[in-house]
């Protein structure tokens, strides 16, 4: 079965290109553009890895970690950033973040990220 | 001897009128030394400083025009007042020529040669007083020279701090808004990349290819621009280019995009068309409005408005009108607020160091800065800029 990637950010063009080369490589992705559709699609759908964007209107890139870790804490959480991990913001990173990867990203890298973070899932579902 | 009593050296071969002039000169209230001998007087000049040398022109050995020759070649302020009983025009020019106070000739009466004497010292006093004065000068110059020197160097370090705050701040928008784009570029090349590469070779597959990995080397070298930003700290020195403040104005504005968007700000420009240029430092001013914009987004409710207008103030002068609806300064900060360290944000949010940095730089850019404000109604702040900041010398560093 392949792995379940849900990605949150509100640049359409990014989040639906990415998706779809994500796809491309045999990943069962989604793509959402709002904070509120990550929550719902995290209840109705629960992926096994999100790509989650930092700065999005609304409840903001946190505010939809939170939520998602208290809806399955097994579900890892991959950070979309355009800046340093140290730098991301002035507010504390809350805990729960299986990783971060820089934009613009390296698919790479980002398929490393991918299937670590969802080894770490399946160890967890399975502990 | 500076300043206090004069001293007096008296040289003549006839005792009687050495001894003579000794004691009108004593009587004078001056200090004085006499001789009678040439050879002892330039002994007597290698020793001491005399202020005025009275000395008879015919001497055996040494005469008066060897002393006044030595004298000035060991003590150039010193008078040198020549007396002879064998005075003939010619031997008083020459005298005066070679650097002789006054010529007195024999037989002199006392009172000519007290107004001489005294004249002599005056001069030199005057002389004396003056060096001193020019030393005094010269020192007060190097003292203000250098306190100002500090000054601009502690001014500087100021700027630099704030300048690095207020990128900190920022630098996550400005990253947000570069690396957005650049990343959609980055994906939809990437995807056109799989899909050639999945694709049967054609004509042109080698040549795509070739092409897209020239797009990703092009997005790295931004990414990499980004990065420079992010630890961007420029040196402040004034660096002067043509420009039009409206496009600052613009500039800073989209800078601040973002900011405006999330607390739904009713942003409103009223650029004056066709304002003359500035020639003034561009990214000085930046950050000057920058500041001032961001404060005024700082200050007011989310739906509040910053209204930024443009205009010209008379023939030397452009301005700029920063107003917000905000929360406005009360009177007894609005004292303060160009002041260091003063500020009325949480401390997270100001150093309290943006208005007095900003005032700074306005006024070394020969400029002024206003502000009008009133409790819960708003504040206005209105920059002056000279159209020729290099005009406006004096200011400019």
């Amino acid at each position: 079965m392949s792995t379940k990637v849900l990605i949150v950010d509100d640049e359409v063009e990014f989040a639906s290109t990415l998706a779809e080369r994500l796809a491309l490589r045999n990943y069962d992705v989604k793509a959402v553009y709002h904070a509120e559709d990550a929550i719902t699609t995290a209840q109705s759908d629960p992926p096994d890895v999100v790509l989650l964007d930092l700065r999005m209107p609304g409840i903001g890139g946190f505010e939809v970690l939170k939520t998602i870790k208290k809806i399955d804490p097994t579900i890892e959480v991959i950070l979309l950033t355009g800046q340093p991990k140290t730098e991301v913001t002035g507010e504390e990173i809350p805990t729960g973040l299986f990783d971060y990867i820089m934009k613009p990203v390296d698919m790479g890298e980002l398929i490393v990220k991918i299937n670590n973070a969802n080894e770490k899932r399946n160890l967890s579902k399975h502990s | 001897m500076i300043m206090g009593i004069a001293k007096i050296l008296i040289v003549d071969d006839e005792k009687v009128t050495m001894k003579n002039l000794e004691h009108v000169m004593k009587k004078e209230g001056y200090e004085v030394v006499g001789t009678e001998s040439g050879q002892n007087a330039l002994k007597l000049l290698e020793e001491n400083q005399f202020d005025v040398v009275l000395t008879d022109l015919k001497m055996e050995k040494v005469d008066g025009m060897q002393i006044l020759k030595r004298c000035h070649e060991l003590h150039p302020d010193t008078e040198v007042i020549m007396i002879t009983g064998h005075a003939t025009l010619e031997s008083a020019i020459h005298a005066m020529k070679q650097g002789a106070f006054y010529y007195i000739a024999k037989p002199f009466k006392l009172d000519e040669v007290r107004k001489v004497v005294k004249e002599a010292v005056e001069k030199v006093k005057l002389k004396k007083e003056n060096i001193a004065l020019l030393d005094a000068k010269s020192s007060l110059e190097h003292a203000v020279k250098e306190a100002v020197g500090k000054l601009y160097e502690k001014q500087a370090q100021l700027i630099a701090a704030e300048k690095l705050a207020i990128l900190g701040l920022f630098a996550a928008g400005v990253a947000h808004e570069i690396n957005n784009p650049l990343a959609i570029i980055n994906e939809k090349a990437g995807l056109m990349k799989d899909i050639l590469e999945m694709s049967e070779n054609s004509k042109h597959k080698t040549r795509f290819l070739n092409l897209l990995d020239a797009i990703f080397e092009s997005v790295n070298r931004c990414r990499t621009v980004t990065h420079r930003i992010l630890g961007f700290a420029r040196k402040t020195e004034v660096s002067i280019e043509i420009f039009d403040l409206n496009d600052i104005i613009k500039h800073v504005t989209v800078f601040l995009e973002k900011e405006i968007l999330y607390k739904n700000i009713r942003l409103e420009l009223n650029l004056k068309k066709n304002l003359p240029e500035v020639r003034s430092d561009k990214g000085q001013l930046q950050q000057v409005f920058l500041n001032i914009i961001k404060n005024a987004i700082d200050a007011v409710e989310n739906g509040g408005l910053v209204a930024v207008s443009t205009d010209i103030k008379d023939e030397n002068m452009v301005k700029v009108s920063i107003k917000d609806n905000g929360h406005g300064i009360s009177g007894e900060d609005l004292k303060h607020i160009f002041e260091p360290f003063f500020t009325t944000k949480e401390k997270v949010k100001g150093t309290g160091l943006g208005l007095s940095i900003t005032y700074g730089i306005v006024k070394n850019l020969g400029g002024n800065i206003l502000v009008e404000s009133e409790a819960n109604k708003g504040t206005t702040f209105i920059v002056e800029i000279p159209t020729n900041s290099e005009l406006a010398k004096g200011e400019v560093v």
